[in-house]
């Protein structure tokens, strides 16, 4: 997900609040729609994005880097410096996670970036592993979050109805 | 967030015509519509003295709300090319006026002719064919000769070279990854390797374009209203800008919209698009260019989805559609992904 739990969380609320309850016009349809709210407001301070899907997201990314640093090891060019945090990533809070996760993504980022401005002064078939390597990365992190994407609902949304 | 109550528009939009009109208006039958994910679309009647009886007027007002996702809009850009190119043969709404002031509705907007049709959305469900065969053929032939017309369009010495774009034919690329890469930076609140790949393949890869075009920039199913089997007007104009051509063909032919389906748009084969858009403007397809811009298209379309997360996230835009368009992020990264690795996505 790109929004936060919480942010969405008050974003219904607002829709059920302002866009939404005033335009019911059935007494009990506005009865569920705030007994909606009223769940929301209890259940925001327990929630958090789910820790393994994250956990897992760092495990991709803590390979993938890994994988690169040691294809480079003997290469006159080396990649941005990496090194595993100190920290298990299992020992982590769940925000932490996060951290850590968007701070690994933007060293894939450079990572990439060097290897483009770099590639000419590397080992061919090194340049090309690194890709492989890198590439597999992102193909396996965007099979992970495509298989937790239900359909969209735009051309219900678009309509305002069922499609 | 931006969300005047329907009173005070009302009042806002008479104040404002009798100004433009110098006459008393009236304005009734407001409401608010909930196509576009970006501009604010509001219908309403409006009725004013012209010669000597009182004349009313089906129309729309579009405006560009100050937290949206393309904030700060400015209405001139889609005003100028509407008036422009309203007797090109591309059908396009009358335009009547426009303001990029706040002092009227807090917001950029301009005022346009209500015109009768349907929209045919690109999400058809379980991914079948938006047309019979007859209306397909009718609307394709339609809509390849609206681009065919607005890319043949002259417009130096029009109020459209105003437009925002590229002037050079070796530039107008690296113009719109430029622009695109600014959005990006301003909206990413986290990095995507995905879109950095894209972005060093895009610079890797800019063709040069064969001429600069007016263009629509967002030239899809979608963004037509249909009536009785035929294309009544082309709609939102709000990416239009100066460029390659061949940027509105790649736009057409992206994956998300045509789903399943192996017709661009669900309206028209591939080689038949290029075939009849070269036949009726003379601009010869080259098809490494068009997929060029299938690439830079889901690229953009991958950057507003981060921009619409973003503007619900942080920017006071409480519109839950923009959270909605966030999560559909890494469907737009997976046909991106697919792309840069050289497959069909």
């Amino acid at each position: 997900m790109n929004n936060t739990l919480h942010r969405l969380i008050d974003g219904i609320i607002i829709a059920l609040e302002r866009e939404i309850i005033p335009h019911v016009d059935d007494a009990y349809a506005r009865g569920q729609a705030f007994a909606v709210m009223d769940l929301l407001r209890n259940m925001r301070s327990r929630l958090e994005w789910s820790r393994d899907i994250t956990l897992a997201e760092v495990g991709l990314q803590e390979a993938a880097l890994a994988r690169v640093d040691e294809l480079c090891r003997a290469q006159a060019e080396r990649p941005p410096a990496w090194k595993p945090s100190a920290a298990a990533a299992s020992t982590l809070s769940t925000h932490e996670l996060e951290q850590r996760r968007d701070r690994l993504e933007t060293e894939v980022c450079n990572m990439l970036k060097w290897l483009a401005e770099h590639r000419a002064a590397l080992d061919p078939v090194v340049a090309h592993a690194v890709e492989a390597t890198l590439a597999g990365y992102m193909r396996d992190a965007v099979k992970r979050e495509l298989a937790l994407t239900a359909n969209p609902l735009f051309a219900e949304i678009s309509r305002g109805a069922n499609a | 967030m931006y969300q005047p109550s329907e009173s005070e528009l009302r009042e806002r939009l008479t104040a404002f015509i009798e100004q433009q009109t110098g006459k008393p208006a009236s304005v009734s039958r407001l409401t608010r519509y909930s196509v576009g994910f970006s501009w604010l679309t509001y219908g309403f009647e409006a009725t004013w003295e012209e010669g000597a009886a009182r004349q009313s007027h089906q129309l729309i007002a579009r405006i560009g709300p100050p937290d949206g996702i393309f904030a700060p809009y400015s209405a001139a850009p889609q005003f100028l090319v509407l008036k422009a190119i309203e007797r090109t043969g591309v059908p396009v709404p009358r335009v009547y006026w426009y303001t990029d002031s706040p002092q009227t509705l807090g917001a950029p907007f301009f005022v346009m002719e209500k015109v009768a049709g349907e929209a045919p959305l690109p999400w058809v469900p379980g991914g079948g064919s938006a047309f019979d065969d007859t209306t397909r053929a009718a609307l394709g032939e339609q809509f390849v000769a609206a681009l065919a017309r607005l890319h043949s369009f002259e417009w130096r010495g029009t109020p459209a070279e105003r437009l925002d774009g590229a002037r050079d034919v070796g530039t107008a690329a690296a113009a719109q990854i430029e622009f695109w890469e600014r959005y990006l930076r301003r909206h990413e609140r986290r990095r995507y390797p995905i879109l950095e790949w894209a972005l060093l393949w895009l610079r890797a890869n800019s063709p040069r374009a064969p001429r600069i075009s007016v263009i629509h920039g967002d030239y899809r199913i979608g963004n037509f209203l249909v009536l009785d089997g035929r294309i009544n007007a082309i709609l939102d104009w709000e990416l239009v800008h100066l460029g390659d051509p061949h940027q509105d063909l790649g736009w057409m032919c992206m994956r998300a919209f045509r789903g399943r389906s192996p017709l661009m748009c669900h309206l028209i084969a591939r080689e038949e698009l290029y075939r009849r858009y070269h036949e009726l403007s003379g601009i010869a397809v080259d098809p490494r260019a068009v997929a060029f811009y299938e690439v830079f298209g889901t690229f953009t379309l991958a950057v507003m989805h981060v921009g619409a997360a973003n503007c619900f996230e942080g920017g006071g835009f409480d519109d839950l559609r923009m959270a909605a368009m966030g999560a559909q992020l890494w469907r737009l990264l997976s046909q991106l992904e697919r792309l840069l690795s050289g497959e069909t996505p």
